[in-house]
């Protein structure tokens, strides 16, 4: 089975949301291996991935910065 | 008792989190102490295996600026890192960009927290041991 290193592949693929099927997580349930399924500046873009290609088990994650460099957050 | 490492300079405190419903997700979600309910971007619920016609049990959702309608639903399970609720009630609403919701009270009153910004670690220790 082809795997991607998920922490290589969000290092390489910056200021884009990145959509994992799952093959493994860490003991603090980070997802650690798994295949790129799709990847995006929309988040909008994976949702259709997945509603067109449903997975068991996926991971999203945004590779930029959180919150915006510049901006502040009150949640 | 459950340890998950954070960045302790970050604007944010995000933690990976599963989700679990007819699928399972992992989505990265906020620390945020001043929300009363943990909450979800719609897609992802829908990613998961709610069907949108079943989001239609809508409460009152107030954020900073505003009130509005948003839906409620009651995932299977929900997890940070060992620390597991299974049948918690979350209402689905998309957070600002970067972040697929926050992880709010009605999740974090089920454990004592501690914050250690010196070794930017997340303690959490369970309060009662009905699960």
């Amino acid at each position: 089975m082809e795997t991607d290193d998920i922490l290589q592949v969000e290092k390489q693929i910056q200021d884009e949301w990145l959509l994992f099927e799952v093959y493994e997580t860490d003991e603090t349930g980070r997802p650690t291996r798994g295949k790129l399924l799709a990847h995006s500046p929309s988040r909008a873009a994976l949702h259709e991935f997945l509603q067109k290609n449903p997975c068991p088990h996926w991971y999203v994650i945004y590779t930029g910065d959180v919150p915006k460099k510049g901006m502040e957050v009150v949640l | 008792m459950t340890q998950v490492p954070f960045n302790p300079e970050a604007s944010l405190l995000i933690f990976p989190c599963t989700i679990e419903c007819r699928h399972i997700g992992e989505v990265r979600l906020a620390l945020d102490t001043g929300a009363s309910t943990t909450t979800i971007r719609e897609d992802a619920l829908t990613d998961i295996g709610y069907s949108p016609k079943s989001l239609t049990d809508l409460v009152s959702f107030s954020d900073a600026s505003q009130s509005h309608l948003v839906p409620r639903v009651t995932l299977k399970s929900f997890s940070l890192a060992g620390a597991r609720i299974d049948n918690l009630e979350v209402l689905a609403y998309t957070i600002p960009d970067g972040i697929d919701g926050v992880i709010g009270l009605n999740f974090l009153r089920h454990f004592n927290l501690n914050l250690n910004f010196d070794r930017g670690i997340l303690t959490m220790e369970r309060i009662d041991s009905s699960q």
